[in-house]
């Protein structure tokens, strides 16, 4: 592994989120405190249900926080306004979801720039732009293909050029291995450590894949919506983990 | 953004098809039926417009140009004797039969004028001489008339012309002229006469004349030439202007008054507005439902884009663009067929049709009401989509 920085992109403390109201209402998260460092790739692992969505969704911006501190990128999201934190999203944030989320009636190049149009890029230039990060991650030849022609693989190379491709300082991904086989899933994973991590940029990864711990910097384990262990990832070796 | 929104909008075939269907079906039901209510409204008050005259006066209960209460002849020198009356004369307006030398009995608008001065007499000739009605027997029919009145309606090469022969109770008549004229809306081709040669066509009656047709001194306001003739006479006046849907009408015009009467006293407003009912309805329902479940089966694409940064402004602009969209090309082909319509309608002179520019503005607006009311429908739900749904697939 190369050498990681410690300064802190995201910095979560003292975070709580419940749902519900009255009875029915259960705390999911209770006082997360998390970072993620500068270069970093952060994985958060857990049984389902213990607040792994909910804790990438308030570092994203898209869900409030009931208490506690969002610092990301030196910005307090939790005192920003919900226009300005969907500002920053588009400027700052790239995502990859667990179901690639590609648009079926736009080609590769165009779900690829849609960050660039969200921030009001010309369509054109943006297709260009879209078209050389899809050359990095290996499709430039197939930028005209629509999703249904590529296979699961391929599509989440696209997800990752659209990710990337507005230069955002934090990735967040969402299961990004989990709609693909052992081998399309080893691939991304390369593919998403070699172009995604480099220094000023931040990943934050939820999986349930331990096949893919290994591409972390960092790994945090949650269960029942608490961090309950922490440990970092060196030379690749990925540590045991109590259960 | 709009360009994506466009791209997402036409990659989805059926839907997009749907929607332009809907609204094609919406813009033709309620363009062509609306054309066609104003064409036959138009078709009541043709006599106004083939027997020219600034002013009609009639038996005071009269309502409408189609209806005839019989006058005395001395009703036209009653109106002759008002101070602001310029000229007076009689007019003989009914509905006689034409038998045919087949034998075959045909309708036709009988149309009795003035001989000396043709008051009242056809405008626009195509063959003949006006003057050649002063000859014994004569008659001047409209283009209409030509085929109506031939024995065989489906040859061209047979139909009537100048010196043709047909009886109107049993006394002959004979075709001077052809004229140019409205369509009636009994369907009765227009056929101009005497006065006297009118009266001795129809069946006798102790009052036969059916309207004064009048015109004001010079200065003097038809309104204020109506006026007086009513005052005078106990007999009611209307003022006959060029009668165009779009222009300024008051209910002292015939031809409003005859509308008015149409509206209120026959079934057909109400048969014709349930028709564009039914368009706007189909529109709405269509659209609506067809949009919605667009925006439904996008949602999970809307909810990727909000996450990734839209703001609930441009996915509102988008939704409102894919709608309008749909709702320009809609409106345009349903105009296109309304007008592929109209011109088979004109071309063979009905069934009726009669547009003026301010119907398909309207029924634009209509139909970008219902585009609207589909965008609002989905607005709503993107609007309430919250972001990190998409994290839950």
């Amino acid at each position: 592994m190369s050498t990681i920085s410690t300064d802190n992109l995201v910095r979560v403390r003292g975070i709580v989120k419940s749902f519900g109201s009255g009875g029915d209402r259960f705390t999911v998260l209770h006082g997360i405190d998390l970072d993620a460092g500068d270069g970093q790739i952060l994985m958060l692992v857990g049984p389902s249900g213990c607040g792994k969505t909910t804790l990438i969704s308030i570092i994203a911006g898209t869900m409030h926080a009931e208490a506690g501190q969002i610092m990301v990128l030196g910005s307090r999201l939790d005192e920003m306004k919900n226009s300005r934190v969907t500002k920053f999203r588009a400027q700052n944030i790239g995502f990859i979801f667990q179901s690639f989320n590609l648009i079926p009636t736009l080609n590769c190049a165009e779900n690829a720039c849609v960050p660039l149009l969200i921030q009001g890029m010309p369509f054109n230039k943006a297709v260009d732009r879209a078209r050389d990060i899809l050359e990095k991650v290996g499709l430039g030849d197939r930028w005209k293909h629509h999703p249904s022609q590529l296979s699961g693989g391929q599509q989440q190379r696209v997800a990752i050029a659209r990710a990337l491709v507005h230069e955002p300082r934090l990735i967040i991904c969402d299961e990004p291995t989990a709609s693909l086989d052992a081998h399309n899933g080893a691939m991304v994973m390369e593919l998403f450590h070699e172009v995604a991590r480099k220094p000023g940029r931040a990943v934050v990864i939820v999986t349930h894949d331990n096949r893919i711990f290994k591409y972390a910097d960092r790994i945090a384990r949650m269960n029942d919506g608490r961090i309950v262990e922490v440990h970092d990832v060196v030379e690749g070796i990925v540590p045991e983990f109590e259960h | 953004m709009l360009r994506l929104a466009l791209k997402m909008l036409f990659g989805d075939t059926p839907k997009y098809v749907m929607l332009v269907v809907g609204l094609f079906f919406a813009t033709f039901l309620m363009a062509q039926q609306t054309a066609v209510f104003c064409g036959l409204m138009r078709w009541t008050t043709s006599t106004l417009k083939n027997v020219p005259a600034p002013l009609w006066v009639v038996e005071s209960k009269v309502e409408q140009v189609n209806e005839v209460n019989p006058m005395r002849d001395t009703d036209v020198a009653l109106v002759r004797g008002v101070d602001s009356v310029e000229w007076a004369m009689p007019l003989y307006s009914g509905i006689q039969r034409v038998r045919l030398t087949n034998g075959a009995f045909k309708i036709i608008q009988l149309i009795g004028i003035d001989p000396a001065t043709f008051a009242g007499a056809p405008v626009d000739m195509i063959a003949g001489r006006l003057e050649d009605l002063r000859l014994p027997n004569t008659v001047i029919i409209d283009d209409l008339a030509t085929e109506r009145l031939s024995e065989n309606p489906g040859d061209s090469k047979k139909r009537i012309k100048i010196g043709d022969i047909f009886e109107i109770n049993d006394i002959e008549a004979r075709v001077v002229g052809i004229c140019k004229a409205m369509r009636s809306f009994t369907g009765g081709p227009y056929v101009w006469t005497t006065y006297e040669r009118a009266l001795q066509y129809s069946p006798p009656q102790r009052k036969m004349l059916s309207a004064v047709i009048a015109a004001p001194k010079p200065g003097i306001s038809l309104e204020q030439a109506a006026a007086d003739i009513q005052r005078s006479t106990g007999l009611r006046a209307f003022v006959n202007r060029d009668f165009t849907l779009d222009s300024q009408q008051s209910h002292s015009e015939f031809s409003t008054s005859t509308i008015w009467w149409y509206v209120k006293n026959t079934g057909i407003p109400i048969s014709f507005g349930i028709t564009v009912l039914v368009g706007f309805i189909v529109g709405v329902a269509i659209s609506c439902q067809t949009f919605y479940s667009f925006v439904l089966e996008n949602m999970k694409h809307l909810g990727a884009l909000k996450a990734m940064g839209a703001s609930n402004g441009i996915l509102c602009l988008m939704l409102i663009v894919q709608s309008i969209t749909v709702g320009i090309i809609g409106f345009g082909i349903g105009l296109l067929g309304t007008s592929m319509f109209a011109r088979v309608a004109l071309d063979k002179q009905q069934p009726p049709f009669f547009m003026t520019w301010h119907m398909p503005v309207a029924v634009l607006i209509i139909i970008m009401g219902i585009c609207m009311i589909a965008a609002l429908l989905g607005i709503w739900r993107v609007s309430r989509y919250e972001p990190a749904m998409v994290f839950r697939g």
